[in-house]
């Protein structure tokens, strides 16, 4: 079960650098990524390591979910439609999605980390043979001097341990909610790496600059033995099955707190229905991009003020005699 | 019930049924011509489709005041909707704007970042009997190694770098390359140059003669090739190669290593008075084809001074690996 609820947060600790995270910290930090990389799993270990929270302030935690899952939901929508299905409205793209996450959540909390350990198979499978496949596509003069200052290099880490971690504090009430987290949270650092490393190396500066999704067009890159290409559509949904499992574990929070299957259910479709009114304006993606830091950080401010886990308390628990 | 009645629905919603066209209906763009004549931009899609068994070529045309506009219009005449996400090939003629045309090929999602794009003097070469013409010139151009749309897209936004397209003549032969320098157009490179151009941009396969009296010679072919610029006060270029002997008329006797030598030293003099040439023609029309100016960058941390304010300096080391069935 512990094992599970890692494998949930890993997807948790990746959703949000799909057209946020991965380009605003390379763009940042340039070719010193790498350090601002590891300056930023050591601050988020940090962070997972230092603020336990336990969701017993069910309005906040409910706003801090329902935030995550607006700007997760902008995120694969906006994705979603300019990749693949261009000319479908916005709200028709969200509803199987939406549809999907409420089916999910309708069942025991179980079945949301077993759906987690079967796609964390298929996520490892791809990624690999991305790997295999576009390995040999990076450029190392990708990776000449830019004139990036340390102070960059150091705020693209904080970027890092905040798009990372914040995500992770909605589930982490649980019981199971360990420092074996950490160790996910490494992996899950050293995939994010491999990640910027490709797009780094094959795009370099100037295009990620550019591009709006630069670690999707890298996919376009990838072939199989000179025949089988076009196959960005399907690798990319590693990001799709990322940003789905935040949404599943947002819900499941919201439901959590609502403490009422039917008021969930509407409460999530009526986000939808706000995200997809707000969605018709290109601004609104733009906004999520700019403030998806500020916001993330204000709601870790919020959900550590009112759901701070007290040590003491804890530990009376666990350990009566003491 | 309420089981049924989600999985009905999310049924209906997963057809992404907005984007859903009949194969019939879809026209496979595999290339596309930009002309620009008379303020208008001309355009022609090519189009492949089957018939009986073989592939056909349909060309649509449209013309307009943007390139979206002429695109438009070819759509019209085309009565098809058109998918680029098979296209091969990017036709340009020297009228266009290329930096225009190309920056509108890079926002469009629906289209493939690994085709080729080359320059061409009309339409005139959609009239060469070929089924396919895109398939044909991205074919010519991946069998010579040559940097598909993808590879070139980084010039758009970086001022440092600049380009160079294979040129397609008529006969749909690809035997030069224009340089270009902030997208102005520069001297073309011969057949020749281009070899040498290939060589600086490490693209194996090219030939080099070597005269080794008045009217005898030899001619390698470059089967690998490894070349690096660095910066210390004059740009310098190390060319390796590993060639093979393709033809040889010269007295001297192959069998001895001396003779070998001797081809090597005689094909080195030969293959760095032509790289000193080429790069003088670079250097004169201050196009950055291969990266220097980011080099100096590195080194020095200020471009006040560009590639081409500095000397070259050739190193060129051949080695002969192969001599073929004879000696």
């Amino acid at each position: 079960m512990k094992r599970d609820f890692n494998i949930l947060n890993y997807f948790n600790m990746r959703a949000l650098f799909l057209g946020v995270g991965t380009a605003k910290i390379l763009i940042t930090a340039k070719e010193y990524f790498l350090i601002s990389l590891l300056l930023g799993t050591l601050l988020g270990v940090g962070l997972l390591f230092l603020f336990r929270v336990e969701l017993k302030n069910k309005i906040i935690s409910t706003i801090v979910a329902s935030i995550l899952f607006i700007i997760a939901i902008i995120l694969l929508i906006h994705m979603i439609s300019t990749m693949y299905l261009t000319e479908m409205p916005k709200l028709l793209i969200g509803i199987p999605i939406v549809l999907l996450v409420l089916y999910i959540i309708s069942k025991k909390e179980i079945v949301l980390y077993r759906v987690s350990t079967i796609l964390v198979v298929i996520n490892t499978i791809l990624f690999a043979l991305t790997f295999i496949s576009l390995i040999r596509y990076v450029k190392w003069s990708n990776f000449s001097y830019t004139d990036t200052s340390f102070m960059k290099v150091l705020f693209a880490g904080v970027q890092y341990a905040i798009f990372s971690t914040v995500p992770t504090f909605i589930t982490r009430d649980k019981e199971m909610s360990d420092y074996s987290l950490i160790k996910t949270y490494v992996i899950s650092s050293f995939t994010m790496g491999v990640i910027f490393f490709l797009t780094f190396g094959i795009l370099g500066p100037e295009l990620i600059n550019q591009y709006r999704y630069p670690e999707y067009i890298i996919l376009k890159k990838v072939t199989f033995l000179e025949t089988l290409a076009n196959l960005e559509n399907i690798i990319s949904f590693v990001w799709v099955f990322d940003i789905l499992m935040l949404l599943v574990s947002c819900a499941n929070t919201i439901k959590k707190c609502i403490n009422h299957n039917k008021i969930t259910y509407l409460f999530l479709i009526g986000i939808l229905i706000f995200v997809s009114f707000i969605s018709k304006f290109y601004q609104s993606i733009l906004y999520v991009y700019d403030y998806t830091l500020y916001i993330l950080i204000s709601v870790f401010l919020l959900l550590y003020l009112f759901n701070r886990k007290k040590n003491h308390k804890h530990l009376k628990k666990e350990n009566p005699q003491a | 019930m309420k089981k049924l009645f989600l999985a009905v629905l999310i049924l209906f919603t997963l057809t992404g049924c907005f984007n859903y066209h009949e194969l019939e209906n879809f026209g496979i763009t595999s290339s596309i011509l930009f002309d620009y004549e008379g303020d208008e931009y001309k355009i022609t899609i090519e189009i492949v489709e089957k018939e009986e068994e073989e592939d056909k070529q349909v060309l649509y045309e449209g013309s307009g005041k943007t390139i979206s506009d002429a695109l438009q219009k070819a759509l019209l005449s085309a009565g098809k909707k058109l998918s680029y996400y098979h296209l091969n090939a990017v036709l340009l003629t020297e009228n266009v704007d290329i930096h225009e045309v190309l920056l509108y090929l890079i926002r469009n999602p629906q289209i493939n970042n690994s085709f080729y794009v080359v320059l061409t003097e009309s339409k005139e070469v959609y009239d060469n009997e070929e089924d396919d013409l895109g398939k044909t010139v991205s074919e010519i151009l991946k069998a010579t190694k040559s940097y598909s749309f993808f590879d070139i897209a980084e010039v758009l936004f970086d001022d440092k770098l600049d380009m160079a397209l294979p040129y397609l003549s008529k006969e749909l032969r690809i035997d030069s390359v224009v340089p270009y320098h902030q997208f102005k157009q520069l001297e073309k490179l011969n057949f020749e140059e281009t070899e040498i151009y290939k060589m600086l941009a490490n693209v194996n396969g090219s030939n080099v003669d070597t005269k080794c009296s008045k009217d005898k010679n030899f001619t390698v072919n470059v089967n690998s090739v490894s070349t690096s610029f660095k910066f210390e006060d004059k740009i310098k270029t190390k060319v390796k190669l590993e060639v093979s002997i393709a033809e040889f008329t010269c007295d001297f006797d192959l069998r001895e290593p001396k003779g070998i030598d001797k081809v090597e030293s005689l094909a080195n003099k030969q293959i760095k008075k032509e790289i000193e040439e080429v790069l003088k023609k670079i250097k004169d029309g201050k196009a950055d084809l291969f990266g220097l100016n980011q080099i100096i960058y590195n080194k020095r941390h200020t471009l006040d001074k560009s590639f081409y304010d500095y000397d070259f300096e050739v190193e060129v080391e051949t080695h002969i690996n192969k001599k073929g069935l004879i000696y």
